[in-house]
């Protein structure tokens, strides 16, 4: 343990998780209150976050809590992603169940963490990628409400974008 | 009901922005919620230009374009519509008669910024050959617009971009439309220092080409003229012995308008012996309307 301050975060059902600041600040909403608060030893409420996805979220930041900051892309239509690459450890991570890795995803959304929602989606986006419209929704539990003359004329509609 | 679905629509952008046009379509078909999200990356993402040549060439096109422009015109889009200008002037370029209107139609407008941006792509040649077809075609309200921002164009912002490719048949093409709006956008999108030289080329290859007939080639010439072509400058052959050699005496007659036969002029002289071995009386009539000089005394000082 190093001499770091220590920051108590308290999950939405009041379980207290005491982290290093650094671990904490990956949360960019965490670091912004801490830089308000200054100095507190009061545990931080993270009332839209429960206790096991906390963890998953603290195990995430403590993992990366080196990272350099990520740069703010501001995530513009310019400016896409496109790639679903996904580091080995975050890959592992992210092998949890689907309740779960959705329930990462919006704290990491609330908790402004951008390379953990990142993860995130790119984990979702890889659960898509080269699937049928029925393995797709068998993989999420999609229910089809389209009629089948509907679901003809929307791939007709769309057909430019398989037809390169 | 699956977790997904659930998911606020700024998650759904950022696990969208990492699929590929074929996923996000499979993506579409999966339920009526899914399908607006999945289309709008999709409609989003895609090369415009690319969507047009292919909804042209089926018979879904209608469908398939509304909503191109339902997703790329959503508010706050204006950016988007900027960039879409150049398709909206290339359909015209591939002669997409009904892109070009429904494009016109959902308020795809050229702008000036759209302009001063394909100048500075270097894309000349694309904005003369849009005039040419729009012209030829009927574009009549593509063309106004274009003419309209054209003229409302900074010359030293045009200065600056330079010419890097115009075809001067084009220009001269464009010049025989008869429509002096037309030419004198063309004369605007050249750089002051290079517009004289390249209406003059426009002028020595439109004289020579085959591809207009003499009537086209008058409307032409008178153009260009009108628009600060010079008739008799430039190191080789000129306009002036060019429309000699070809024996167009109602264009000699333009090019020589006004000047008066000058024996000292070495393109004058040389134009001259041009028609006089050609036979081409006519032309030596233009030249010397006032027959001060006898055709023999002439001869006999020039040849």
């Amino acid at each position: 343990m190093s001499g770091e301050e220590m920051i108590t975060l308290k999950s939405s059902d009041d379980v207290s998780f005491t982290v290093e600041r650094s671990v904490a600040e990956r949360s960019i909403l965490i670091k912004h209150l801490l830089e308000d608060l200054g100095t507190s030893t009061e545990p931080i409420p993270i009332p839209n976050v429960n206790e096991p996805v906390l963890n998953k979220v603290i195990e995430w930041s403590i993992h990366h809590k080196n990272d350099p900051p990520s740069t703010d892309d501001n995530d513009s239509e310019n400016n896409r992603r496109r790639t679903t690459d996904i580091d080995e450890w975050d890959q592992k991570f992210m092998q949890v169940d689907q309740e779960m890795l959705f329930e990462i995803i919006l704290a990491a959304n609330y908790l402004d963490i951008k390379p953990l929602l990142d993860v995130g989606c790119k984990t979702v986006a890889n659960m898509i990628k080269g699937k049928s419209p029925e393995e797709i929704r068998k993989t999420f539990n999609i229910q089809n409400d389209f009629t089948p003359e509907e679901e003809d004329q929307i791939r007709r509609e769309n057909e430019w974008a398989e037809d390169r | 009901m699956g977790e997904l679905l659930r998911m606020p629509k700024e998650i759904w952008l950022i696990v969208t922005d990492s699929l590929e046009s074929e996923d996000l379509v499979r993506l579409s078909l999966t339920c009526r919620r899914v399908q607006t999200i999945a289309e709008e990356r999709l409609y989003r993402q895609c090369n415009l230009e690319q969507v047009i040549s292919w909804a042209w060439e089926t018979w879904i096109r209608n469908k398939t374009f509304e909503k191109l422009v339902h997703y790329r015109k959503g508010p706050g889009r204006r950016e988007w519509i900027f960039r879409d200008i150049p398709v909206l002037m290339s359909a015209a370029l591939q002669v997409k008669r009904d892109a070009v209107n429904l494009l016109l139609k959902n308020d795809f407008v050229v702008t000036k910024e759209a302009i001063s941006f394909l100048l500075s792509q270097g894309r000349q040649q694309d904005i003369i050959s849009t005039l040419i077809n729009g012209a030829l075609y009927g574009y009549d309200a593509l063309v106004k617009m274009m003419v309209k921002c054209i003229s409302g164009l900074e010359s030293a912002e045009v200065d600056k971009y330079g010419v890097k490719k115009v075809g001067a048949l084009d220009i001269f093409q464009a010049a025989s439309l008869d429509r002096p709006e037309i030419t004198k956008s063309i004369s605007l999108i050249l750089p002051r220092r290079m517009r004289q030289s390249q209406l003059y080329t426009a002028l020595v290859f439109g004289i020579n080409t085959g591809m207009l007939d003499d009537g086209q080639k008058v409307k032409a010439v008178k153009s260009l003229l009108a628009h600060g072509a010079k008739p008799v400058d430039g190191r080789h052959e000129k306009p002036l012995e060019l429309a000699v050699r070809w024996g167009y005496d109602e264009i000699v007659s333009i090019l020589f308008q006004g000047r008066k036969f000058n024996s000292r002029s070495e393109s004058h002289r040389k134009a001259w012996r041009i028609a006089k071995r050609r036979g081409h009386n006519n032309i030596l009539k233009t030249l010397l309307p006032e027959h001060r000089v006898s055709t023999r005394q002439l001869s006999s000082q020039l040849t």
